[in-house]
């Protein structure tokens, strides 16, 4: 009794699967263009996010930001000061 | 009447005997054929480039990526106005008129055009809705950081069968990790040529390439060109370069050389400039050698710091050859300390004697000499070194100081790094790890090539180096505040079996904080013309990127 009940269940389970997959084939059958389009769009996202990368890359790079800083006139600093002994409390204070 | 049966019998069995024939011949050897046939009838393959890796610095900056191209091809056959199609392409491609015409007018469905085109011309071309032209996907190599790290990075050129393929530096060593594997789409179209949605993932992926995220320190790498570019400049060299390493880890931190080539552009360059020199060039070390054959006598105790030469109060005669040192000034009952300090080549002679041939080259292989580094870059040359048998007197004299023996910038630098590392040689790496497009990072573990000499020996000869730097002939460019380990190098360029007396390869080589090394250094000037002296030469541009270098990885000076 309790095999027969889970081969038909299991007999259900696949009819049902089945019809459900003929369901949705058929629904989506005539949405092709739409999916073609969402394949589109998301391809341009996927181009458009690939080509900002690169700009990105090419705007960060150590030279582009060096060149970029000398003509706004920065310069190196050529010294560097340290502070190796707490200064005096009267001029601390 | 039997026979007339047995007749015709034979003639059915002959006939489908036939047919069977015929049937192997075109399902089996002719099926690929005739499958390739009908694709070309009702499909179209469709090759989907695999994105090579990127090479990335150890601060995540991509020094080498991919960026989209197009292949811009045109099917002659489809085009019906070719003098309006040449006219509106060639003053958008760099392609002239009369290559588009020629190409146009060729009797096929498909003709390549121009490639690594951009997304924007390729934009414009669409604009003109032009019939017969078409567009195909490609990855090009791109260099944010143009050509920085060129001659660490190598280039991608094409195979025979026109596939991308590195050649040269990391894109040489590693060009089977970075390359992935192409995948395949096939597009089913119906009797119109239009293409049938449900057949189109008939496909294999695309498989991209590793990354490789290297040690190289992008600030580094920078700093160190510009100062390199700007030291030739200033002394007048014909080339130079320059290696920093991490000698803990062996992990190279920056390696520069100068002239180098552009890798966007590696057609226009001659091709003597692909390999990396630093690699790749065999060049004598000069008295930046002296201090493997110190510490290699100091290790054996058959010379202590102390210990007096007796043989430097002038020239030294040997096998026929008089050897001076480099001033012509000698100091007699010199110690060993002051033989590095004055850079003395009779003491070097001294020492190299004491030593022995047999030991001197037990500890020359045990440093890396004559041996590959194994840097995991492509191109890496070890010059041997001369068997036991072809030593003559002299070249153990002269071996002691750096002369008459040839070694590659890379060795020298490993070398060096087991003094600076207390005695112990790392194996020197570009790739710090690889991460796989699942997501998934193998570390490259640090490797102990060898321990040549004892920590006390390394300690004891880096006190040696430090006193060469504060009282040698380049202590007026000292740093000031930092205890910085070092030592100069002249070394003489032989041409045709005698040394030119005007051209010299200067050198300095040194690590800082000498007491906790967080870099070696080696700078080689080729032919400097203000000056023949590594002191004077490659010395202050030593300390000038060491100066920098101490200030980024926040080293402060001690307040002298």
């Amino acid at each position: 009794m309790r095999y027969k009940l889970i081969l038909q269940s299991l007999i259900f389970t696949a009819v049902a699967l089945t019809l459900l997959r003929i369901g949705v084939a058929n629904s989506i059958s005539t949405s092709g263009v739409e999916l073609g389009k969402i394949n589109e769009t998301v391809n341009n996202y996927w181009l458009e996010n690939y080509l900002l990368s690169e700009k990105l890359l090419s705007q960060s790079s150590l030279s582009a930001i060096a060149s970029e800083a000398a003509k706004l006139g920065f310069a190196d600093t050529n010294e560097s000061f340290v502070l190796n002994n707490p200064l005096p409390l009267a001029v601390r204070q | 009447m039997i026979g007339r049966f047995k007749f015709i019998l034979i003639i059915v069995f002959l006939f489908f005997f036939l047919i069977i024939l015929r049937l192997f011949y075109w399902q089996t050897l002719k099926a690929q054929d005739l499958s390739t046939l009908g694709l070309s009838q009702y499909g179209q393959v469709i090759n989907i480039p695999a994105q090579r890796g990127e090479i990335r610095t150890s601060d995540g900056f991509p020094i080498a990526s991919s960026k989209i191209s197009y292949l811009v091809f045109a099917g002659p056959k489809a085009i019906k106005d070719k003098n309006k199609t040449i006219n509106a392409i060639s003053s958008l491609l760099p392609v002239g008129k009369a290559s588009i015409s020629a190409s146009l007018s060729l009797d096929k469905f498909w003709v390549p055009l121009a490639r690594n085109v951009d997304s924007a011309t390729k934009e414009r071309i669409e604009e003109l809705n032009l019939d017969g032209i078409g567009f195909e996907k490609q990855y090009t190599r791109f260099y944010p950081e143009a050509s920085m790290a060129a001659q660490i990075i190598g280039f991608v050129g094409k195979d025979e069968a026109g596939r991308d393929k590195g050649y040269f530096g990391l894109e040489g060593f590693y060009d089977r990790l970075l390359r992935g594997k192409d995948g395949i789409a096939l597009q089913i179209h119906d009797v119109f040529g239009k293409p049938i949605l449900a057949k189109a993932s008939t496909r294999t992926s695309e498989i991209d390439g590793n990354n490789l995220i290297l040690s190289i320190q992008r600030p580094v790498q920078f700093l160190v060109e510009k100062k390199l570019k700007e030291g030739i400049e200033k002394y007048g060299a014909s080339s130079g370069m320059v290696g920093v390493i991490n000698p803990k880890t062996g992990e190279i931190i920056a390696i520069s050389s100068f002239p180098s080539f552009d890798p966007r552009q590696y057609q226009d360059y001659s091709s003597d400039l692909y390999k990396n020199p630093f690699i790749s060039n065999r060049l004598e070390p000069g008295s930046t050698f002296k201090p493997l054959v110190m510490s290699s006598a100091f290790e054996v105790g058959v010379v202590k710091p102390q210990t007096k030469c007796p043989i430097c109060g002038g020239p030294v005669q040997i096998g026929g050859y008089e050897i001076h040192t480099w001033n012509d000034k000698y100091y007699k009952d010199t110690n060993m300390v002051e033989i590095i300090q004055h850079s003395d080549n009779t003491g070097m002679v001294y020492v190299g004697e004491k030593l022995g041939l047999d030991k001197l080259l037990s500890f020359l292989k045990s440093f890396g000499i004559g041996d590959l580094t194994g840097i995991d870059l492509q191109g890496e040359v070890a010059p041997e070194l001369k068997p036991k048998e072809s030593w003559y007197v002299v070249d153990l004299a002269t071996a002691s100081f750096g002369q008459g023996i040839s070694v590659t910038p890379i060795e020298l630098l490993s070398a060096v790094s087991a003094i600076a590392n207390e005695g112990r040689r790392m194996e020197p790496h570009v790739v710090s790890y690889i991460e796989t497009q699942d997501g998934d990072t193998v570390k490259i573990q640090p490797k102990v090539l060898s321990t040549p000499i004892s920590s006390k020996t390394a300690k004891v000869m880096t006190e040696l180096m430090v006193n060469a730097v504060e009282k040698g002939e380049a202590s007026w460019t000292k740093l000031k505040g930092y205890r910085v380990a070092g030592k100069t190098g002249t070394a003489s360029i032989p041409i045709r079996g005698h040394y030119d007396p005007n051209k010299t390869i200067t050198s300095f080589i040194g690590f800082a904080p000498a007491d906790d090394p967080k870099f070696v250094m080696l700078v080689i000037l080729d032919k400097p013309t203000t000056s023949i002296f590594g002191a004077e030469t490659a010395a202050p541009i030593f300390f000038d990127i060491a100066k920098d270098l101490l200030n980024f990885y926040g080293v402060a000076p001690n307040g002298q």
